[in-house]
Formats: C-alpha cells, sequence, structure tokens
C-alpha cells in the first residue's frame, strides 16, 4: 500500500478490525481515501458516490 | 518510482535534445549533476517539475510564518525579464514551430512509466504567450494509457503535487524552510506536514463518509415514509377490494333478477303475441277506464269548483231587481243633496232679510243717507222674505227620505251587489262542468259498449292479468337497467382507484441500506478514532526517524542527541542533557530541517527521487559531506543533487563518495571547456569569442550560450 504511511495503515487496520470490519473495505476505503485525498470539497459528489459503491460493494 | 531516464529539448540552456541515463546496475541511488552558476542546473530542476506538474514556479518565501510559492514561470514571453521564459530562447526564436518537450522513464511496482508532456507553438514562429501553445501531457503505465487530464491523475497517483516541496528541495530557500520548522513560528509547516502523513484522507474521508451517511438516512427515512404509505394504500386497497366484491355481488344478484325478469317478459311477450286482437280490446279497455278515471277526476274538480263559484249567483239573481233600486235611492241622495244646499241658501237669505228689516230706522245701514221711502222699502223686504219662507216650505214638503235614511238603504242595497264578473265566472264554470260531464258520459258510453263486445275463447280477466304483469314487467326493467349501468360504473371507477393504490407498491424494502448505513457508521468511528490517535503516532514517528536521520548527520552526535517534534510539527534540537539546544548554528538548524523532511518523507511510504537543487548552500563542509554520506546510503529513494562548483567540487565528490553515486554529469557551456574536445589539447588559444586549440586547429566561439551535458566518469 504506497503512499500511505505504515502508522496510518497499521492503526486503521487495527482499529477497524476491532469493530468487525473486513480487511477488504478497510483497504480498499484507505487506499481511495488517500488518492483522493487532494480532491477539493466542492469536487467530492463523484468521489461519494464511487465510495458509496465501493462500501456497498464490498461490504 | 525509479527514475530511468530524463530527456529534455529546449528548455532552459538547452538547446535541442539532451538526455540523462540514470539506470544503474549497481543499485546506487546517489546521483550529482555539477555546474556552474546559469548552466542549467536549476532548468533541469524545473524541467522535471513541469513534466510532472505541468508547472513551475519562482523561488517562494514565508509569508506571516506561512510558505507562499512564487510567481508561476512562463514557457514562453519576454526573454529579458530574469528568470526568464522556460522555452530556450534559440530555439523559440529560431524553430518554425518552437516546441519544448520533457520525457521521464521510470518504473514504478515492476512497471514502466513514461511521462512525455509536450509545450507546442499553436500559431507558428515565435508565440507570444503560453496561451499560444499546445500543451498535451501523455502518461504510460504498463499497457496504460492517458492523456492530459486523466494522464496527470496517474502522475499524481506516484507522485502527488501537494507533497512535492518535500521531493524538489531548493537550497536557495531552505532558509525559509527552516524558519517554518523552527519552534515559535505560526503556522509552520503544519498543513504540509499533515499533508505528507496523509491526514486530509482521513479528515475529508469523515466528511465524506458523513455526507453518504446522511444521505442514506434521508433515503432511509424517506423509503419508511413510502413503506408507511404503501401499507395504507394496502389497507385501503383491501377495504376497496371488499367494496368492489360487494358491489360485484350485488350487481350480480341484480342481473340475475333483470335477466330474469328479461326472460319472463320476453316468454309473456311471445305469449301475449297469438292474443293481439284481445290485448287491442283489453289495451282500449284500460285506456277507457284511464281516460273514465281521468274524467270522473275532472267532473269531480268542475264541479266543486262550479259549486264554489255559483255562492254569488243569489246576488247576481236578486241585483236584477236591486240595482234599480240602487239606482233610485242614489238618485234621491242627489236630489236631497241639491234640496239641502238650497235650503242652506234660503237660510242664510232669510237670516240676513230678517236682519235687515230689524234694523232698518230710515237710514241706509251702508252709506248712513236718510232713506226718502223707508217704509216701502220695509215692505219689499218683507215681502222677499215671505217669498224665500214660501220657497222654503216647498222644498220641504218635497225631500220625503232624510239623508241618513237614503245613506242607510244605500248601504243595504249595496250589499246585493255580487263581485265584478261573477255572472261570467258562474257562466263559465258551468259550461266547463256540462263539457266534463258531457264528455264522461261519452267514455262511459263507449266504455259500455267495449265491455259489452267481450271476446270469445278468451279468458280476459286472466289475460288482463298477463298484460298488466307485462306492463309492470316492462316498467321494473326500464327501472333497472339505469340502476345496473350505475353499479357497474361505480365498480370500474372503484378498481380504477385500487390499481392505484397497488401501483405504488414496493416489494421489499431494501435492507442492504441500513447494512451499509451501518457500516458507514463503524467506518466513522474507526476512522475519528484513527484520526486522533495518528496524529500523535505520526508525530512519534517522525520525531523518531528524524532523529535517527540527525544523529548520523550531524558532526556532533555526542552533543546533540535528536530532534524534539511538537504537537505543531514544529522542530527543535535535543542536546545531550535532553533539553532543548537556545542558539543552535544555522548548519545545525539546516541540518535539522533536512531532517524532519526525510523523516516525514520516509513516515508517508511515498516512494519517489529527491531532487536537490542547490544542496550545500550554508552548510559547512562536515554537514555537506555527512549530508551527501547519509542520502546517498539510503537504498529506497533515488537523491539527485545539483550542486554548483562552489558547493561541491566535482573531483572531489566524485572521490570521496564515488562508491554511492551512479551517475553524474557536468553541464557546460563552451567558454567553460579547457581543453579541445578533439584531441584532448588543454592549452587551446582565446581570440576574442574563438578559442582554437593550438594542436589540430580545432575552434569553438566561447560566447555561445549553451549548454553541452558531460557525463563523468564514477566509480563503478
Amino acid at each position: 500500500m504506497e503512499g500511505v504511511p505504515d502508522g496510518l495503515k497499521e492503526l486503521f487496520f487495527e482499529l477497524g478490525k476491532k469493530k468487525g470490519l473486513s480487511e477488504d473495505l478497510l483497504s480498499e476505503v484507505l487506499i481511495y481515501f488517500v488518492k483522493n485525498q487532494y480532491v477539493k470539497q466542492g469536487d467530492r459528489e463523484h468521489i461519494r458516490n464511487s465510495l458509496r459503491r465501493l462500501i456497498e460493494r464490498v461490504e | 518510482m525509479d527514475l530511468k531516464y530524463l530527456a529534455i529539448s529546449n528548455i532552459g540552456p538547452f538547446k535541442g535534445l539532451h538526455q540523462f541515463n540514470f539506470n544503474t546496475t549497481s543499485g546506487k541511488n546517489g546521483f550529482a549533476i555539477f555546474s556552474k552558476n546559469g548552466r542549467g542546473k536549476t532548468s533541469l530542476f524545473n524541467a522535471m517539475q513541469w513534466a510532472l506538474f505541468g508547472e513551475v514556479f519562482e523561488r517562494g518565501s514565508v509569508r506571516n510564518g506561512r510558505w507562499s510559492d512564487g510567481q508561476r514561470r512562463t514557457i514562453v514571453g519576454d526573454y529579458s525579464r530574469n528568470p526568464g521564459p522556460m522555452m530556450n530562447e534559440d530555439a523559440y526564436r529560431e524553430m518554425r514551430i518552437p516546441e519544448m518537450n520533457v520525457i521521464i522513464i521510470a518504473t514504478h511496482n515492476d512497471k514502466d512509466v513514461q511521462i512525455n508532456r509536450v509545450a507546442k507553438s499553436k500559431v507558428g514562429s515565435m508565440p507570444r504567450v503560453d496561451n499560444d501553445l499546445n500543451q498535451n501531457l501523455t502518461v504510460t503505465i504498463g499497457e496504460e494509457v492517458a492523456q492530459d487530464g486523466k494522464a496527470q491523475e496517474l502522475v499524481e497517483n506516484l507522485f502527488p503535487n501537494e507533497l512535492r516541496r518535500f521531493f524538489f528541495i531548493d537550497g536557495e530557500s531552505l532558509e525559509e524552510y527552516v524558519d517554518l520548522v523552527k519552534a515559535g513560528q505560526v503556522g509552520g509547516i503544519k498543513n504540509d506536514v499533515e499533508s505528507v502523513l496523509r491526514l486530509p484522507a482521513l479528515t475529508r474521508g469523515i466528511s465524506d463518509l458523513e455526507i453518504i451517511r446522511s444521505d442514506i438516512d434521508k433515503e432511509i427515512a424517506s423509503e419508511s415514509k413510502t413503506k408507511r404509505k404503501i401499507q395504507k394504500n394496502a389497507e385501503e386497497a383491501q377495504s376497496l377490494q371488499i367494496k368492489i366484491n360487494d358491489l360485484k355481488l350485488k350487481l350480480e344478484t341484480k342481473e340475475t333478477n333483470f335477466n330474469n325478469t328479461k326472460s319472463r317478459f320476453n316468454a309473456l311477450e311471445i305469449e301475449l303475441k297469438d292474443f293481439g286482437e284481445a290485448i287491442g280490446h283489453i289495451e282500449e279497455l284500460e285506456k277507457l277506464r284511464a281516460q273514465e278515471d281521468a274524467l270522473s277526476t275532472a267532473l269531480k274538480r268542475s264541479s266543486e269548483a262550479r259549486n264554489k263559484l255559483s255562492s254569488n249567483a243569489w246576488k247576481v239573481l236578486i241585483w236584477k231587481r236591486a240595482n234599480a233600486m240602487y239606482e233610485e235611492v242614489s238618485e234621491q241622495q242627489s236630489n236631497l243633496q241639491s234640496s239641502n244646499y238650497q235650503m242652506d241658501l234660503i237660510n242664510r237669505q232669510i237670516e240676513k232679510l230678517n236682519d235687515e228689516i230689524e234694523e232698518s230706522n230710515g237710514f241706509c245701514s251702508h252709506c248712513g243717507q236718510s232713506i226718502v221711502d223707508a217704509y216701502d222699502h220695509k215692505s219689499i223686504l218683507q215681502s222677499k222674505l215671505l217669498d224665500l219662507k214660501n220657497q222654503k216650505s216647498n222644498i220641504s214638503s218635497d225631500l220625503g227620505l232624510s239623508m241618513n235614511e237614503v245613506i242607510q238603504r244605500m248601504g243595504d242595497l249595496s250589499k246585493l251587489n255580487p263581485p265584478t264578473g261573477s255572472k261570467e265566472i258562474i257562466i263559465q264554470s258551468n259550461e266547463n262542468w256540462l263539457e266534463d260531464k258531457s264528455k264522461l258520459l261519452n267514455i262511459i258510453e263507449a266504455l259500455e259498449k267495449e265491455e259489452s263486445r267481450g271476446l270469445e275463447g278468451v279468458d280476459s280477466s286472466e289475460l288482463m292479468k298477463k298484460s298488466e304483469q307485462l306492463g309492470q314487467m316492462r316498467t321494473t326493467l326500464r327501472r333497472m337497467e339505469p340502476v345496473l349501468d350505475e353499479l357497474r360504473q361505480e365498480i370500474i371507477r372503484k378498481e380504477l382507484e385500487l390499481k392505484r393504490l397497488d401501483g405504488g407498491r414496493i416489494s421489499t424494502f431494501d435492507q442492504k441500506k441500513n447494512n451499509t448505513y451501518t457500516t458507514i457508521g463503524e467506518l466513522l468511528n474507526v476512522m475519528k478514532d484513527t484520526l486522533s490517535k495518528y496524529r500523535e503516532l505520526a508525530r512519534k514517528d517522525v520525531e523518531r526517524v528524524a532523529s535517527e536521520s540527525f544523529r548520523h548527520v550531524i558532526n556532533a552526535p555526542e552533543a546533540l542527541t535528536g530532534i524534539n517534534i511538537d504537537q505543531n510539527f514544529n522542530g527543535s534540537i535535543i542536546g545531550a542533557d535532553g533539553r532543548k539546544i537556545t542558539m543552535p548554528s544555522s548548519g545545525q538548524e539546516m541540518t535539522m530541517t533536512l531532517c524532519i523532511m526525510d523523516a516525514l518523507r520516509r513516515v508517508s511510504n511515498v516512494s519517489a527521487p529527491i531532487f536537490f537543487d542547490t544542496p550545500g548552500r550554508s552548510l559547512d563542509d562536515d554537514h555537506k559531506k555527512a549530508q551527501l554520506e547519509y542520502f546517498w546510503s539510503m537504498r529506497n529513494h533515488q537523491f539527485i543533487i545539483f550542486p554548483h562548483s562552489g558547493e561541491y567540487k566535482i573531483e572531489e565528490t566524485i572521490n570521496q563518495f564515488g562508491g554511492l553515486i551512479g551517475s553524474a554529469w557536468e553541464l557546460t557551456w563552451p567558454a567553460d571547456r579547457e581543453e579541445c574536445e578533439n584531441c584532448g589539447e588543454d592549452s587551446p588559444l582565446k581570440e576574442g569569442k574563438i578559442m582554437k586549440c593550438l594542436n589540430c586547429g580545432e575552434k569553438w566561439d566561447i560566447s555561445v550560450k549553451e549548454t553541452t551535458v558531460k557525463v563523468l566518469e564514477v566509480e563503478s
């Protein structure tokens, strides 16, 4: 998971698994957020749409 | 991302195509591009940035504690400015269609990457502004090829633009970085740090998830509302269905009755068809009887009217005589009124004569003169008086009845006077009665005649009964038809309503949406927890990695043990006693800043080459050496420096760090050549702008400011 700090990834996975979330979901969501972290707030509607589809698909 | 080749064309002092090969078989990650000032180090540094991000900025500065980029560099434009446009000036002026081009070839996760950005005039020679250029980006990663916007997205996945300050380090701006990193600066580099640590991914992600969750919440609420509506509709539909069933049952019963009646009617009609004459007789009898009834009623009414109106008939009869009497009394009244008037007049004259006779004294009562024959005059008056009395007596003897008696008699007689038109009304009512009577008698006669006719072999009473039944059934059928129609219409209306209620039905409630809502809620909790804990975790990580680097690079590791990074990511140097160093040297601060930037870069886990322009500025020799030794030793990052000859001497550097250097180049102008390229003779003769080799006669123009790239030999 290049571009995602190890500390962030490990903590996110640890907390996510405690909540019962799957590794696939956590991984895809984190990569997606990192990839789109610089998209401005006003331009994020398509990101939210894709994210929702991603969650519906992976959960 | 590992850089393999760089090819630039017509950028800065580089006219035409120039290539740099970063391929090394040794796995060494140190690279150096040496030159004197103005030979194109910064142009190369900028060429890389332009290829990756499509924009280059002039040197930035810190304003109000925050970093601010300089002005954006233009590709073409005013060449008298310093710094001038990025495109090589000679190429700009000489090419028919000026073009500037950078190609980067690299590998990323074992995939070949090619990034090609080109700016080409779309208006022919000497385009005036950047808008006169077509700028295109083509990116190939493995098999994937993308253009422009999509290509830029691919580039930024490899090399985030927001992090470029951590990978493109300008030594000239390092003091500005130091100011940002040093403790006490407001704002500092917190935003950059958060960016490199990917905190925006969490903060924006949280915001995104909250919006999605809110949307789903609304959708669920809306669906619940719909569901309730559907349930209500279903109940209504059920009730409606029951009503429809009832109506259909009712219709069915009525239709059965109707059909039965209709069948009986048809049968009876057929049965009675053979008794046409009899039916005619019966119908005639019925008609006559009906007329008899109607006329009896009419006669009764006209009889009653005649009786009522005849109440004044005696007055009409008596008035024939009473009217003459009334006329006579009326005349008497008139005469009496006239006599009374005359009597009044005579009485007033008698009274006046009596007064005159009584007052007669021989003098005129009017003028007072003596009357000559007063006696005669009195006699005349008395004679007149006597005449008047006689007239009065005559009138009195003619009067007969008194006025009161006359009025009384007139009143009595007027009571016998019938209302106006009574006679005519009585006559008319009588005529009406007579006419009705006559008609009734005629009908009775016709009825008796019809009844007496009779029919042979026909039970007329039975026939009449059936005929009556037929009539009743016809009436019943006529009455039933609109009722049936209304019932059918009512059923159609209710069935349409039922269809409408059923139309909005949603078969199943989206349970999946509920699951997504729950998952997003859990994700939000995880992200919020991660955000609150990771900031501190990352700070500690950066502090640890920066301190390790610092101890390697610093020339006094026994006195300076590490770097402290506070909550706002401002750094300070820690001494051996564990306290912050209050007055560090500028070299120590520079090194601290570089180490923090390096730590952030390493913690970010972004793998990309580091480009460091003028890396040795403001560092003493020890720090410069330590810096190269540390950064060139890293195995996972290519480290490319762009030193000028005053910072790092070429031979000395290559000799000292040859084991860490993959490749090195020198950028020169013709004026920099101290030996003949042709024969290697090192004592050329300068003749004005021309240098001439005394050995082979090779000549070169030293006034030309065109950069040549020379590959330096390094230890393999």
